[in-house]
């Protein structure tokens, strides 16, 4: 399951804007250059991740979805 | 007079029923005709139901192909919390249309100069 993450956010089965609030929280408590894995089942993730990411200046590594859940790689800036 | 605006529109009602739709598609090509530029349309609460690929409207306008023919040069998203509460799936929505949440409302709001709601109410 690893892919060199430091942490992993499940929220899976959460509804927008969960996933996003959770995401911000579990950013805040890793540390500059750190990895989080999120995994997540709400169709807009797709879309709000990146979103999210380019708003915060955070690195998006990758986002893939495969089978209904979406696995998204952000490094902490 | 104003020169070139960046618009953005949220949907929020669905097809047929009122007109809020086809106001929407109208408003949108003619801004688009007059040179403005549309940042997106939100398709939010009962409006996601206007990206319904399998509406059959015989002899009459189709408002999800309408909204995929946008799709081609504006980003059209659909809530997707909104889509799962009224049995939508991804692979029920036009090709041109795609899914997001509130990050990509924040995003199209923070990008216009005007945001427009139709339908609803």
């Amino acid at each position: 399951m690893s892919d060199g993450e430091d942490d992993l956010l499940d929220a899976m089965g959460m509804a927008c804007p969960q996933p996003i609030l959770k995401l911000a929280e579990a950013m805040k408590e890793l540390k500059g250059g750190q990895m989080l894995k999120v995994l997540a089942d709400d169709p807009g993730a797709l879309e709000d991740i990146p979103v999210w990411c380019k708003r915060t200046g955070n690195h998006m590594i990758s986002i893939t979805e495969e089978g209904g859940t979406i696995t998204a790689l952000i490094r902490k800036k | 007079m104003r020169g070139r605006m960046k618009f953005g529109i949220i949907l929020l009602s669905g097809p047929y029923q009122h007109e809020g739709a086809d106001t929407a598609y109208h408003f949108t090509k003619a801004a688009l005709r007059r040179g403005h530029e549309m940042v997106g349309i939100f398709l939010y609460t009962d409006g996601v139901y206007v990206t319904n690929k399998n509406i059959v409207s015989p002899g009459h306008r189709n408002i999800a192909q309408m909204f995929d023919e946008l799709g081609v040069s504006t980003k059209v998203v659909a809530c997707g919390t909104c889509a799962k509460f009224r049995g939508m799936k991804q692979d029920m929505l036009s090709k041109n249309v795609k899914m997001g949440g509130m990050g990509a409302l924040v995003q199209m709001v923070q990008d216009c100069d005007r945001v427009l709601v139709f339908g609803g109410g």
